[in-house]
Order: C-alpha cells, then sequence, then structure tokens
C-alpha cells in the first residue's frame, strides 16, 4: 500500500498537533479556572492534590489522615511535594505538560516501530482527539506521568535501551498499577512476536519487580489497593454513553475496521489480536489502563482511514461525505468529552462544599460517591464514601447505610443510623436529586429533611442544598 | 413492466388505501397513540416548533426525538384538517409498502405475478395492517422508506447511478427514525453472509455500508445525545418500563406471533430462506434474509419493541416470499399438469385473501379503540373546569389523549424517554387507583403533584376501576359527574389535601 500524500513535512505537522493540544488542554484549564479559581476537571483531581498536600506537610504518603486509612505510595506526591510550587499551580500545569509530551513520545514510538509517515501522523492525531486524551490530561492524576515515562520507555525499549528502558518502566508500577500491568502485557507481546530480545523484555520485567517489592518493604506501597476493580467501572465504558474516563465508539469502530482491513492484507498476527483483546476486557475493569489500550486503537483506526482514502471508491461523493462523516464523529465524541469532563465544575457547587469547612473537625459528611473527593479537598471533613472507597473492606456496608439513610422515611432508625456512623451533615446535588438517587423533592429522606425538625438546611443554592442533623 | 401489472399494481396500491381509509373513518377520533402526534404536528401549526420542551407531558419535561415526521405532516394540516391528516396521510405512506415490495421483489426474481402477489402479502401483514390503521404512526412513514433504501442498495450495486437516490433514503430514514440502526446492521451481516457464501463481492457495497454505518452513527449520536447520556446502553430499550416490556413479550404466544407476521409470508419466506442458503445461492434473497435474520435477533435478545420488529419480520419474508414462489412457480411449469404453476398462484391468492377477511374484521374493531364519547366529556370539563396549570392523573395510554383534549399536564403518557426512575413511576400511576388507605395515596399523589385523578370509561375497561376506594369529601372529593347513577360513568376527583396541610 502506497503512502497518501496529503501532509506536508513531518516536523511541520507535529508541531501543529502540539500547539493545537497545548491550547485546547491549557484552554480547557483556564475555563476551569475561569469558572472558580479551586474548579479543577475529573473528581480525582482533588483527592490526588489533597494527598500531595498532605506529603508536603506531613511527609506521609502511604497514609491518608483525614480519611483514616491506609494508602499506597505514588510518585505523583513527590512531584509537587518535594518542592515549593503551590498544588494547584502544578495541578493546572502538570497534566498539560504531560499531554504535549505524550503526543510527541506516541510519535516518537510509531517512528521507532517503523509505522509509515501517514499512518503515524493520522494515528497521532487521533490519539490526540481521542476522549480518553483529553480525561487523561486535564485531570491531576498519576497517569500525567505514567503515561509519557511509558512511552518514553516502550520508545527506549525498542530502540534497544536495554537499561535506561528497563529504570522507566520498572518505575511504572509506582504510578499506575494497571496502567504497568498493560505495558508489561506489551514487552511480553513484544518478546512474542520478536520486535524484541527476550533479554531485554525480562529485564523489564525484573526491573518492575524489583522496584515494586523495595518500595512495598520500605515506601508502603501497596499494589493490590489499586487492583481492586471499581463496581461503577463498566459503566461508563464510552463517552457517547457518558462514560468519563471512556472509549469513543467511532474509534473503536475504526479500529476495527483497521484489523479488518490488515487481516485481508494478510498481516494478521494472533498474538497481537490476543493482546488487544486481553488488554481491552482488562480496561473495561480497571479505567487507568484505558488510555494505554486508546493508543493501540489509534494506530488501527488510522489504518482505517487510510485504507478507507486509498480505495478506489465507485462514487467518490460517497467516500467523501464518508470521510466527513468520520471528521464529523471524531470531533463530536470529542466534543462530548469535554462536556462530560465539565460536568462537576461548578462554581455553586463549590461554594455549597467549601461551606461544609464551618463544621467541627472530626464530623462526617454523607454525598455521593462522585462527590467524597470534592468533600475532603474543600471542607477538610471525613467524606462518608468517596471514589476508592470501594478498596477498603467496609465499603459495601457503608453503600448499606448510605442506602438507608437516603430512602429512609422513619426519624427514629434515621437518626440512630447517622448517630452510629458519626454523619451529621448530608449534601444533596442536582444530579442526586434528578434521577441519581430520588426523584423528586419529597421523596425518601428529602421528605424528613423537609419535614423534621431534626434537620436544619444550613445552605442552599441552585445546585446544591446541605443538611445537618441537630443531635 | 406490462401495462396489466401497472394496472394491478395501482390497483392494489390504491385499494390497500381505499380499505385502510374505510376503516379508518370508521372510528371517530384517533387511536390513544395517536394523541401524541396529534399533539406535536398542533403544536408545529401553532408555533412553528415541534415540542422539544413540552408543559404538559409528565407534569413538564424535555424530550428527545425527531420531528421530521411531525413537520410532513404538519405541511399537510395547512390545507387539510388535522385529523383529516391524521387519518389520510400515514394510511397512504403505509400502502407505500406495495410498490416498493413489489420493485423489491422485481430484483430477486422478475416475475410479475409472483412480485404482484408479495407486494400484496407486505401490504396486508396484519400486524402491520392492524397496528397502523388509525394513530398516525410513524411505522407508516418508517417501514416503506427501509425497504425502498434496501431496494436502492441492491440497484445501487449494479449500477451507481441509482447512488444517489440510495444516499438521499439513507439520509431520510437516519432523520426519520432509529429504526436506520436496524438496517445498518443488517447489512453488516449481510456482508459477513457474502464472505461466508463466497459471493462474488461487489465492490460498492462495503462502500455504501461504510457510509451506512458512520452516518447512522453520527446522526442517532447527534440527534439523541441527551438520551444516550441520560439512560446509557438502555437507551436501546428506550426507557419503557420494565413491566411493559415484559408483558408485551410473555403474553404474546407462538401462535400470536405468527398470526402478527402472517402465515403464509412466515412460511414462504423462511422457505426462501432455506433454498437461498443450501440449494441456490441469490445475492439478492441474502440481503432480505440479513434483514429478517437481523430482527429475528434482536427480538430474540429483546432489544427491540416486540411490534416494531413483527412489523419489520413480516415485511421483510413478505419480500422473502417471492423467491420461493417463484422457485415453485418455475417448477411446476415443468410439471405435466396443465397451467399448474397458474393454478398454484391462484391457490395462494385465495389463501391469503381467506386470511385478510378476519383480519379486516379484527382491525376495524382495533381502530375502534380510541376514547369513548363519555371519556371525551370528562376531558373537556376538564378542560373548562380546572385551573390552567394542573395535572390530572390518567393511565399511561390515555396520558396524550388527555392533554391533547383538556390541554391539562398528565403524570405519564406513553413517550418515556428522558423520564427517570420510569419503574417506580408507571407503578405508582397504576397503584394509586387500587390504594386503600388515604395517607399512602396522598404521599404518591403529592409526590406527583396531582390535583385531578380521572377515572375512564378505559380505565374500568381495562383495569376494572370504577371507583376510588380512598376518597373522602374532605381530602379527595369527587367532583364529576355531579349526579350519581347506577351503571358506570366517568369520574373526576380533586385532590385538597398535601400531607400535612390542606391546599387552598
Amino acid at each position: 500500500m502506497k503512502a497518501i500524500k496529503v501532509f506536508g513535512k513531518e516536523k511541520n505537522v507535529i508541531a501543529i498537533i502540539l500547539l493545537l493540544s497545548l491550547i485546547v488542554l491549557g484552554g480547557l484549564q483556564v475555563i476551569s479556572y475561569g469558572v472558580h479559581e479551586k474548579a479543577f476537571m475529573g473528581d480525582e483531581t482533588y483527592y490526588y492534590m489533597r494527598l500531595s498536600e498532605q506529603y508536603q506537610e506531613e511527609r506521609v504518603f502511604d497514609y491518608d489522615f483525614l480519611q483514616e486509612r491506609p494508602v499506597s505510595f505514588n510518585l505523583l506526591y513527590l512531584v509537587p511535594g518535594t518542592n515549593s510550587v503551590p498544588v494547584e499551580s502544578t495541578a493546572r500545569i502538570l497534566p498539560v505538560l504531560g499531554g504535549v509530551l505524550s503526543i510527541f513520545l506516541f510519535h516518537y514510538l510509531a517512528r521507532t516501530l517503523k509505522f509509515r509517515k501517514d499512518e503515524r501522523l493520522i494515528a497521532t492525531i487521533i490519539f490526540a482527539a481521542n476522549p480518553l486524551f483529553v480525561y487523561t490530561f486535564t485531570s491531576f492524576t498519576p497517569l500525567i506521568i505514567g503515561v509519557p515515562l511509558g512511552l518514553a520507555g516502550m520508545a527506549l525499549f525498542f530502540r534497544k535501551k536495554t537499561w535506561v528502558s528497563g529504570i522507566m518502566l520498572g518505575v511504572l508500577p509506582l504510578l499506575s498499577v494497571p496502567l504497568s500491568l498493560v505495558v508489561l502485557l506489551s514487552v511480553i507481546l513484544a518478546m512474542i512476536i520478536g520486535s524484541a530480545r527476550k533479554n531485554q523484555g525480562i529485564m523489564v520485567i525484573l526491573s518492575a519487580v524489583l522496584v515494586g517489592a523495595a518500595s512495598w518493604l520500605f515506601l508502603g506501597f501497596r499494589p493490590w489497593l489499586e487492583l481492586i476493580p471499581s463496581p461503577s467501572a463498566m459503566a461508563g465504558v464510552f463517552v457517547e454513553l457518558a462514560g468519563v474516563q471512556a472509549y469513543s465508539f467511532i474509534i473503536l469502530a475504526l479500529a476495527i475496521i483497521g484489523l479488518l482491513s490488515l487481516w485481508e492484507r494478510n498481516t494478521k498476527s494472533v498474538a497481537v489480536l490476543l493482546f488487544l483483546f486481553l488488554s481491552f476486557v482488562f480496561s473495561l475493569f480497571y479505567a487507568e489502563s484505558r488510555i494505554i489500550v486508546s493508543m493501540a486503537l489509534a494506530v488501527y483506526a488510522g489504518i482505517a482511514i487510510i485504507s478507507i482514502i486509498q480505495r478506489e471508491w465507485n462514487v467518490e461523493a460517497i467516500k467523501n461525505i464518508t470521510l466527513l462523516l468520520i471528521l464529523c464523529s471524531v470531533v463530536f465524541s470529542f466534543v462530548v468529552a469535554i462536556d462530560n469532563a465539565f460536568s462537576d465544575v461548578s462554581t455553586e457547587k463549590i461554594q455549597g462544599i467549601q461551606y461544609l469547612s464551618t463544621s467541627d473537625p472530626g464530623e462526617v459528611m454523607l454525598s455521593a460517591e462522585r462527590n467524597g473527593f470534592m468533600m475532603s479537598y474543600f471542607s477538610g471533613r471525613k467524606s462518608f464514601v468517596d471514589g476508592i472507597s470501594h478498596r477498603y473492606e467496609e465499603y459495601d456496608e457503608r453503600i448499606n447505610v448510605a442506602e438507608t439513610i437516603y430512602y429512609s422515611r422513619n426519624l427514629e432508625s434515621l437518626e440512630s443510623t447517622l448517630k452510629d456512623n458519626g454523619i451529621s451533615y448530608v449534601l444533596v446535588d442536582n444530579r442526586m436529586r434528578q434521577g441519581e438517587v430520588w426523584t423528586g423533592d419529597n421523596e425518601g429522606v428529602l421528605f424528613l429533611f423537609r419535614h423534621a425538625n431534626a434537620f436544619v438546611k444550613i445552605f442552599e443554592n441552585a445546585e446544591v442544598v446541605v443538611y445537618r442533623h441537630m443531635s | 413492466m406490462k401495462k396489466s401489472t401497472k394496472l394491478l399494481l395501482a390497483a392494489l396500491f390504491l385499494g390497500s388505501i381505499a380499505i385502510r381509509l374505510f376503516i379508518a373513518f370508521q372510528a371517530e377520533g384517533l387511536e390513544y397513540e395517536g394523541y401524541g402526534v396529534a399533539r406535536q404536528v398542533e403544536s408545529i401549526r401553532e408555533t412553528g416548533i415541534a415540542l422539544y420542551n413540552d408543559e404538559l407531558s409528565y407534569g413538564g419535561r424535555d424530550r428527545v426525538f425527531s420531528p421530521v415526521y411531525y413537520y410532513l405532516l404538519a405541511a399537510f394540516s395547512f390545507f387539510m384538517p388535522l385529523e383529516i391528516v391524521l387519518k389520510t396521510i400515514p394510511n397512504i405512506l403505509a400502502s407505500l409498502v406495495i410498490p416498493v415490495v413489489f420493485f423489491l421483489s422485481m430484483q430477486v426474481v422478475k416475475n410479475e405475478k409472483v412480485s404482484l402477489l408479495a407486494a400484496t402479502f407486505s401490504g396486508f401483514i396484519p400486524g402491520f395492517f392492524n397496528n397502523t390503521i388509525n394513530n398516525a404512526s410513524i411505522y407508516t412513514a418508517v417501514i416503506p422508506l427501509f425497504f425502498l433504501t434496501a431496494h436502492y442498495f441492491l440497484l445501487t450495486n449494479k449500477d451507481s447511478k441509482h447512488a444517489y437516490k440510495l444516499i438521499g433514503c439513507i439520509i431520510l430514514l437516519t432523520v426519520l427514525h432509529p429504526s436506520s440502526l436496524v438496517l445498518a446492521l443488517s447489512l453488516l451481516i449481510y456482508i459477513a453472509f457474502l464472505k461466508l457464501q463466497r459471493f462474488r463481492e461487489s465492490s460498492r457495497e462495503p462502500e455504501i455500508v461504510l457510509f451506512f454505518l458512520f452516518l447512522v452513527f453520527w446522526l442517532n449520536a447527534v440527534l439523541y445525545k441527551r438520551a444516550l447520556s441520560t439512560h446509557g446502553m438502555e437507551v436501546l430499550w428506550q426507557n419503557i418500563p420494565g413491566r411493559i416490556m415484559e408483558e408485551s413479550y410473555t403474553q404474546i404466544t407462538l401462535l400470536g406471533s405468527i398470526y402478527s407476521i402472517g402465515l403464509l409470508p412466515l412460511v414462504l419466506g423462511l422457505g426462501a430462506v432455506y433454498i437461498s442458503f443450501f440449494e441456490k445461492k441469490r445475492k439478492h434473497v441474502t440481503l432480505m434474509a440479513s434483514i429478517s435474520l437481523t430482527v429475528f435477533i434482536l427480538l430474540w435478545f429483546r432489544m427491540v419493541e416486540l411490534t416494531t420488529g413483527l412489523i419489520l419480520l413480516g415485511v421483510s419474508l413478505a419480500a422473502l416470499s417471492a423467491y420461493f414462489m417463484n422457485y415453485i412457480y418455475e417448477y411446476l411449469k415443468t410439471v405435466k399438469i396443465r397451467h399448474a404453476h397458474n393454478i398454484f398462484l391462484v391457490a395462494i391468492l385465495g389463501v391469503a385473501v381467506i386470511g385478510f377477511l378476519p383480519n379486516t374484521f379484527l382491525a376495524i374493531q382495533q381502530a375502534g379503540s380510541v376514547p369513548s364519547e363519555k371519556d371525551m366529556d370528562l376531558y373537556l370539563w376538564l378542560r373548562e373546569n380546572t385551573e390552567e396549570n394542573s395535572t390530572v392523573l390518567v393511565l399511561p395510554e390515555e396520558g396524550s389523549a388527555m392533554s391533547y383534549y383538556s390541554n391539562r399536564k398528565n403524570v405519564m403518557d406513553e413517550d418515556y424517554l428522558l423520564v427517570p426512575n420510569i419503574d417506580r413511576r408507571y407503578s405508582d400511576v397504576l397503584s394509586i387507583y387500587n390504594e386503600r388507605f388515604l395517607t399512602s395515596a396522598l404521599q404518591k399523589l403529592n409526590y406527583y403533584n396531582v390535583q385531578y385523578i380521572a377515572i375512564t370509561e378505559y380505565n374500568h375497561d381495562t383495569n376494572n376501576v370504577s371507583r376510588l376506594m380512598f376518597f373522602d369529601d374532605n381530602c379527595v372529593q369527587r367532583v364529576y359527574p355531579e349526579m350519581e347513577s347506577d351503571e358506570f360513568t366517568p369520574e373526576a376527583y380533586e385532590v385538597k389535601c398535601i400531607i400535612g396541610e390542606t391546599r387552598q
């Protein structure tokens, strides 16, 4: 298959892509700052910011003092924690830099793997327009370091720089265990299909194991915590179905077409297919690994687009409309991803949550799981449930308690449940009221909140209402 | 095409319209479902905009839908009375399935007599005929367009000069209704079958399928973005309450579904599938078989509404039946009995007519299931005697009809998309009529902000509800009719209490 001549000088195209991604990622941070100076995209951002601040102050990285639970060591805490730059500034700048660097390294890796110029350029564009890219590089999570580190490590690995790549890929588990598992799986794949020497692969795996073991012994690294899948991971797999850290239908469809077109050209590899299948299934349970799978999908989607362009179509108009539709669909999922990323960015919500900081230290707050990180960050008080509660033993019990409270109509038993669990504040936002938990103002505990004297509405705005239990 | 065939085809088409209109005009008004369409058309006629923000449905809510069909009907409503438009235009559109299936069959068998017979089957498939006469159903436009797209798909494979007609059909079908997803899926299965059966692949087929897939994906994603993000994967079930979905599938028996599809199309269509897969491979037949198979799979996994699925299955099998009839017809030409092939066709026609007659009576009966005169009086009383912003409780089936005549808010109607906790609302609405205790009834009534409860003749006939058990003169007072009578008459109650206080 001949290369298509739709691109100019490769360096210029890459420079434009990098510049555009810098503008988009930077622009999104500016917009969220414009909404509220403390508003960030992705609820996990607040969690990692809080633990980074804790490290800055207490120099402890394996225990969450506020939530009173052990946490796993993560290299991310050290980045803002070891310098004097405020965590909030780091949380705005670092994702943008990580995103731009990842695009550059993705293209570099594709070049190292000897993809054709047109293939690697289209794949890079698709990677940059991928909803997972938007989510990953607008939130302050370990992935903003893990992804570029993994890409650089893989590129050096294929360039036979065994030691450097071994160290880079070896420390990857200290950023994200699911991400590193998919990267290690791709190292094994490279060994199987002969793209890398066996001793190189073994070196990488050994270094990951050694770094992991040493960190477990000396730094409080607890990989098993990250390997407990979130019960809601499967619910948000596609961005078009309101997923946030999610795949795009269109890129997945294009990747399947790309795979089929390679199959037709007899360039099939069972090992590659098996790797894709296994890593895709793994990513359904561990959202953090999706960004790596999306890179493979971007490559195959690029191949699909090239085969569509190069094919001799009977009706040229259909070809042009089809390409236009593909472009529209990719842009659509990109826009939806941005929309979804902004769903929880609101001044009113932050104001409501900030109000909770007037409570007494030690009081526990209840709200939806997705509000947990924000509540702990802004109020400095303990959330009853949050986005990583599922990693701890008492999760099922806490969810049962939360549901009992939400649907309670009996004041006496409600008060005793609240007292037993130390819950003094309940924060209700619009999403909870509009179907997530209740469908109307009188349903379940909302009825008691309105009519029982034991509860006082202490804050209300267009987005949130905060009730306090007067025990 | 012979002149006699043209005449017969025209007669069939006009005959179908005549029968449909005759049945439709037997009843005054529309079937309950039709009033949802009537409200949309009326809104377009008055404001130029469809009811995206419907103040009466579910007490006021946003809707997502494609407005194309409503605008088409609204265009006619400018020079015809609304009720006439809603009775005539959908029936003319539905009858178009006859010429469409005729031309589709002609591509498969090149036999005008057989194609005419297949077209006859398609026009009178019981599931399609009975469910699209007096309810202004959108399927009257969707079904002919669905098969016209399939027809142009086959034509474009032969000659690319039809490509633009195909593109037009594809775009129109996609913006009209999400059923385009079923066709896109069928075409994918068709391509897979071509590979499996090792047909010589036309280069146009994958191109058109690719184009169709991307168009369907993009347009539906844009049109139904809100529904997709609200319901996720469950949007496939259109947020239909689980109980309704369950009942529609459990209530229908094997015989019921055979009846809905039509025995002749089913037997002859399955015969065609057998012949095309195991004896004489034909590409055109494979397409129709792919459509049937896709719909069957979707029905099996309950991913399509039962009635819609059975209509699509019935019409695709009717188109397929041409192939099997032609197979027998050609075989009978070679036997020694004179005119055996013609006798065969006459016999088939005879069986079809005999089967059609009882179905017509059933259709007349069904088309007559419109709001009764007494119910209409109640709706009009509500319009004249209740506050403009008030909410009236009726059954979900009656919601649109009540809002249409009374101009009052309903608690629930039959458009379920975007409604949160639909199962709970559905069971609440049904259970209020059977509540024994005032407090628990009031909790629900207050929750849905209900000011009036209507017990209609329809509710009485279907659920045997004649009176509210919890009514008392303080909180839930009967306001219609003024005089009590021994026989059942529709009633309206006013809800005067809110738990904890008394409504002014």
